[in-house]
C-alpha cells in the first residue's frame, strides 16, 4: 500500500528549507559530475558521502539521490557535443546525438535529451512506486539463463543497429567479448590473456576503453579534417533550437512511454546494467517507428528513446536495491553503502520502519530531474556553441580530459595507456566502418554472458534455455534479429 | 583504401589467432567459452576479409562511404592520401602527450603540451596558446586535484 500522507509530508520536507538547498546543490553537483567524462553521478555520491555523516538520514538521502539522479542527464551533454558519453549508460545517445550535433542541431538534441530524461525519470519512478507491492515475483523470474540471453540480445541488437555491416558489427561484438575475457576467469579464478602483465589481472577497464574508442578517435578525425564538429553551413545554436527539441520530444510521448517502461524493467534486473537499457530502447524505437531510415544519422527519436530509458532505469534499479539489498546498478551499490552507513537496513525493515526514506529517495529522484531540466534547458544553447569552436582548440582538450578522466578512475597510468590504445583502435575502426559501440558492448557484457552461461550449465541442462519462457522469448528475438537482415540482404542480391 | 582495410582486418585476425593459441594453455573449463567466441569471431572475420577481397572495388567503397556520411561510424570524408600524413602527425602528438605525462607528470605536461600543440601545430597566436593552456590547466587542477583529491602521476623524472 502507498501511504499518501507520509509521501506528502516527505515532499514538503524536500521543498522547505533546508531540503530545497540540498536538492538544488545535489542536482547541480550531479549534473557537473555527469557532464565531465570519467566522472559520473556515482562519483558524485562517493565524493558527497563523507559530508553527510552528521546529517539526519532523510536529508543525507535527499542530497545523495539528487546528485545521482541528475548525473544521468549530465552524461548526455558530452555524448551529444563531443561524442563522449559522460557515463557508459549514455553510450546509446551518441548514435544519433552526435550526428545531430554534426548537422548543427546540437541545441535540438540537448533540448530533447533534457526533456526525455525528465519525463523518463518521472515515469520510471512512478512505475517503481506502483510496483513496490508486487516486486518479488517479477525479480524471481530472472535466472542465469535469462541473464545470458539478455547479454546476447544486447550484443545482437547493437551489431544490427549501429551502422556498418551486420558482419562487421558481429565481428566487433565478438572482439569486445574476447577482450572482456582478459583477467581472472570469473568462476575458476584462472588468469587468462594477461601475457604476464599484472595490470591486466582485473581485466580491461571499460571506461578508459570507451573514452579512447569514441572520443580520442573522433578528436583525431576532427584535427586532421580541420573543420568544427558542426558542419559549416548549419544554423548556429539558439534558444529556438532548444524549444524545437522540447516540442518534438513531447510530440513523441508514446515513444517516451515505451522506452521508459523498458528502461524501468531493465533497471530492475540486477547486474544487467544501464547501458543495455539505452540500447534496447534505441532498438525498439528503430524497429517500431515509421520512416526509420534516418536512425543513426541524427534522428531525434534515437536520442529521446535512449535518454528516456536511461533515466527511467534508475527508478527500476531502486527496487531490487531497497527490496533485497541487490543493487541494480553501480550507483545503487554506492547508495546502498550510504544507507548502511546511516544505520538503515534494506529489505523488509526499510519498507516497514523507514518508509519515509524510501519516499525521500523517490521524491529526490523526481525533484532532481526537474532541477536538471530547468538548468539543462536554459543553458543548452550556450553549451552547444562548443560544436562550433575550431577543432584545433577542442581536439587537444578532448585528449587531455579523456586521459585525466581515465587516470582519475583508479589513479593508474595503465588506464591512460588503455585509453590511448583504444583511441587508435577506434580511429581505425571508424575508418573501415566497424561499429565501435558493438565492441564496447561486447567488453561490457562478455563477462556477464560467460558467468551466467557457465552457471546455467552447472545448475542443470542446456534445455532450460528453451524451456523457460523469458529465456525462450529472448532467444527467438535474437534469431529474428540476425535472420531478418540476412534474408533482406540475399533477397536484394537475388 | 581496400589494401589498408585488408591490413587492418589482418591485424585483427592476427590478434584473434594469438588469443586462440594462448587459450589452449588454460584448463578446459576456463578456455571453453573464449574458444567458442573466438572461433565464431574468426569465422566472421574471414568472411569480412573474403568480401573485402572479392566484391569491393574502390568505387564501391567510396560510394558506400558517401551514403553513410552522417553515421556515427561513417569513415572520415576526404581523400586518404591527403590526410594520411596529417593523421600520422596528430597520432605522434598524442603519443607525445602520453610520454610527456608519464615522464614529467600531469601537472607540468598538461600546460606544456597544450601550449606547444596550439603554438607549433595549430599555429595559434602565443596569447591564445598561453591563455588556453593556463585556463585548461586551472580547470583540471581545481576539479581533479583540489575537489576530487586525485593523486595525479608526478612523473618518472621527478
Amino acid at each position: 500500500m502507498i501511504e499518501w500522507g507520509l509521501m506528502g509530508s516527505t515532499l514538503m520536507e524536500m521543498l522547505q528549507w533546508p531540503g530545497i538547498v540540498y536538492l538544488l546543490s545535489g542536482s547541480i553537483i550531479g549534473m557537473i559530475f555527469g557532464a565531465i567524462p570519467g566522472l559520473s553521478g556515482t562519483t558524485a555520491i562517493v565524493v558527497l558521502i563523507p559530508l553527510t555523516f552528521g546529517m539526519p538520514p532523510t536529508t543525507a538521502m535527499l542530497w545523495l539521490a539528487a546528485a545521482y539522479g541528475a548525473g544521468t542527464y549530465g552524461g548526455a551533454i558530452p555524448a551529444i557535443l563531443i561524442n563522449t558519453p559522460g557515463e557508459p549508460p549514455n553510450a546509446a545517445t551518441v548514435i544519433d546525438g552526435y550526428p545531430m550535433a554534426k548537422k548543427g542541431k546540437a541545441g535540438v538534441a540537448l533540448g530533447a535529451a533534457a526533456t526525455a530524461s525528465t519525463l523518463g525519470g518521472f515515469i520510471g519512478l512512478f512505475i517503481t512506486l506502483a510496483m513496490i507491492p508486487i516486486i518479488n515475483r517479477f525479480l524471481m523470474a530472472f535466472s542465469y539463463q535469462e541473464f545470458f540471453m539478455m547479454a546476447m540480445l544486447g550484443l545482437c541488437i547493437i551489431a544490427v543497429v549501429s551502422g556498418g555491416t551486420l558482419l562487421k558489427g558481429l565481428v566487433a561484438g565478438g572482439l569486445g567479448m574476447m577482450l572482456s575475457f582478459v583477467g581472472f576467469d570469473p568462476i575458476n579464478s584462472v588468469l587468462r590473456f594477461t601475457f604476464g602483465i599484472q595490470y591486466l589481472w582485473d581485466g580491461i577497464p571499460v571506461v578508459p576503453a570507451l573514452f579512447g574508442l569514441l572520443a580520442i578517435g573522433e578528436a583525431i578525425v576532427l584535427l586532421s579534417r580541420g573543420h568544427a564538429i558542426a558542419a559549416e553551413h548549419t544554423a548556429p545554436p539558439s534558444r529556438r533550437q532548444v524549444l524545437t527539441g522540447i516540442r518534438q520530444t513531447v510530440a513523441q510521448w508514446f515513444l517516451i512511454l515505451r522506452s521508459s517502461a523498458l528502461g524501468t524493467f531493465i533497471g530492475a534486473v540486477p547486474g544487467v546494467g544501464g547501458t543495455v537499457a539505452g540500447f534496447l530502447a534505441y532498438m525498439q524505437a528503430k524497429n517500431t517507428c515509421r520512416n526509420n531510415q534516418s536512425f543513426g544519422k541524427g534522428d531525434i527519436r534515437g536520442v529521446i528513446a535512449s535518454e528516456a530509458a536511461n533515466d527511467a532505469k534508475e527508478g527500476g534499479a531502486l527496487l531490487p536495491t531497497l527490496a533485497f539489498g541487490i543493487p541494480g546498478s553501480s550507483g545503487m551499490a554506492v547508495l546502498l553503502g550510504a544507507l548502511t552507513l546511516h544505520g538503515l537496513d534494506v529489505g523488509q525493515d526499510i519498507f516497514v520502519m523507514h518508509l519515509d526514506i524510501v519516499y525521500m529517495l523517490i521524491m529526490a529522484g523526481l525533484g532532481c530531474h526537474v532541477v536538471a531540466a530547468i538548468i539543462g534547458l536554459s543553458l543548452a544553447d550556450k553549451v552547444a556553441i562548443l560544436t562550433r569552436i575550431r577543432p584545433t582548440l577542442v581536439g587537444p582538450v578532448i585528449f587531455i580530459v579523456c586521459i585525466v578522466g581515465s587516470y582519475a578512475l583508479h589513479n593508474q597510468m595503465g588506464d591512460v595507456f588503455v585509453c590511448i590504445i583504444f583511441g587508435l583502435l577506434g580511429y581505425e575502426m571508424r575508418k573501415y566502418r566497424y561499429p565501435r559501440i558493438a565492441l564496447i558492448l561486447g567488453l561490457l557484457l562478455g563477462n556477464m554472458a560467460e558467468t551466467s552461461l557457465r552457471q546455467a550449465l552447472m545448475m542443470g541442462s542446456a534445455w532450460k534455455f528453451v524451456t523457460r519462457p523469458i529465456s525462450l522469448s529472448m532467444l527467438v528475438l535474437i534469431v529474428l534479429l540476425l535472420l531478418i537482415p540476412t534474408i533482406k540482404y540475399f533477397r536484394k542480391k537475388a | 583504401m581496400k589494401r589498408e582495410e585488408l591490413v587492418f582486418n589482418l591485424f585483427l585476425l592476427a590478434v584473434l589467432v594469438l588469443m586462440l593459441v594462448v587459450n589452449f594453455q588454460y584448463r578446459p573449463r576456463a578456455r571453453r567459452i573464449p574458444m567458442m567466441t573466438g572461433l565464431c569471431t574468426l569465422g566472421l572475420l574471414v568472411a569480412v576479409n573474403a568480401r573485402t577481397i572479392k566484391n569491393r572495388t574502390r568505387d564501391e567503397f567510396e560510394k558506400q562511404s558517401k551514403s553513410h556520411a552522417d553515421d556515427l561510424d561513417a569513415p572520415p570524408q576526404g581523400s586518404n592520401a591527403i590526410y594520411a600524413k596529417k593523421e600520422a602527425v596528430i597520432i605522434l602528438w598524442l603519443i607525445g602527450l602520453t610520454a610527456l605525462m608519464y615522464l614529467i607528470g600531469f601537472l607540468i605536461a598538461i600546460p606544456l603540451y597544450l601550449f606547444l600543440f596550439l603554438y607549433v601545430f595549430a599555429k595559434e597566436t602565443w596569447k591564445v596558446s598561453l591563455g588556453m593552456s593556463v585556463g585548461v590547466f586551472a580547470v583540471i587542477y581545481v576539479i581533479f586535484v583540489k575537489i576530487l583529491n586525485v593523486h595525479v602521476h608526478e612523473g618518472l623524472l621527478f
